[in-house]
């Protein structure tokens, strides 16, 4: 059997700052566990020259390890996964965000997770376990559980995190049914799990 | 397959015509008097024990919120880290 092969899809948006960051961190954390991967930045013609930062880091880790994407201008996050993954040369497929909210440390956990079961769709959260936020204010905290709960009560999900961490998820590459669950632009996480989970 | 918007709905339709059949003696059933009370006023005791669980779950999870310091500390580092090893690897970021 061929060994797996992920595609990391990072959607950035004025990261230049965060981008050089999160791509060593996943190339430490890949290499440390001996996972064979490609990351994808989609860039949405960022202002403050993202790209040519993403360019600068293909020169350094070649260019099957970091792959460009880029787009003319802001078409959102949505667009941003589909676009990434018609690119993709994996057979899974891992979306996470740039601006290091998500920590690559935890991808091999991600990848087991989903190999123990052979699941379709590992997701992170924040909600749970270890999951958590940092430097947020009481506020923020109370909107965020609050929106949580009523989303957990009105559609019952089967899932804990349906806003922010289901964008650090892994799923297989499946055909067919995929492309057109990512269709609407913040709406996608939840539409992927209805299709998904039911 | 039912949709969540169609189940809700469902949900809401039967709860009202057993409310509004009751509230009209429509229903098959001879009820109490104390019984009818309940019934009429059940949508504000649901609403009531809806609005307390509400608020003790979401304060509950709110309190119990991580905080996660110690990641944020170990990342700052990594950061630190990072930044040198790119540079050795001649990353220009002017
Ligand atoms: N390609 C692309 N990427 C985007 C777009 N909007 C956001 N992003 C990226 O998507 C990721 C998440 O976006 P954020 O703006 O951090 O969204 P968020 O995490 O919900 O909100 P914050 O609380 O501000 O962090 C980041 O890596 C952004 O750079 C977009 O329109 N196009
Ligand atoms: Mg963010």
């Amino acid at each position: 059997m061929a060994k797996d092969k992920y595609s990391i899809l990072l959607p950035t948006y004025n990261e230049r700052e965060n981008l050089p960051l999160i791509i060593w961190l996943i190339v430490k954390y890949m290499d440390e566990s001996d996972i064979d991967f490609e990351v994808i930045v989609i860039d949405d013609g960022s202002p403050d020259g993202t790209l040519d930062v993403a360019k600068e880091l293909q020169k350094i880790y070649g260019e099957s390890k970091v792959v460009l994407r880029p787009r003319e201008k802001k078409l959102g996050l949505g667009t941003a996964y589909i676009h990434g993954m018609k690119h993709a040369k994996g057979n899974y497929i891992l979306i996470m965000d740039a601006d290091l909210s998500h920590h690559p440390k935890f991808i091999p956990e991600f990848i087991a997770k989903q190999k123990s079961k052979n699941y379709d769709v590992v997701s992170g959260t924040r909600y749970e376990g270890d999951g958590g936020v940092y430097g947020w204010d009481l506020k923020r905290k109370i909107i965020s559980r609050g929106a949580n709960f009523l989303a957990q009560i009105l559609l019952r999900p089967g899932a804990s995190d349906l806003t922010g961490s289901f964008r650090s998820c892994l799923r297989r590459v499946q055909t067919g049914r995929q492309r057109d669950c990512f269709s609407t632009p913040r709406g996608f996480s939840l539409c992927s799990l209805q299709r998904d989970l039911y | 397959m039912f949709t969540k918007l169609q189940q809700w709905l469902s949900a809401i339709f039967l709860y009202a015509s057993f409310w509004l059949s009751s509230f009209y003696d429509k229903l098959p059933l001879t009820l109490s008097d104390p019984w009818k009370e309940i019934i009429f006023a059940s949508p504000i005791y649901f609403l009531i024990t809806f609005a307390c669980f509400s608020l003790a779950t979401i304060g509950y999870r709110v309190a119990i919120f991580n905080d996660c310091t110690e990641a944020s500390e170990e990342l700052k580092k990594e950061i630190i880290e990072a930044k040198k090893d790119l540079e050795k690897k001649g990353l220009k970021i002017s």
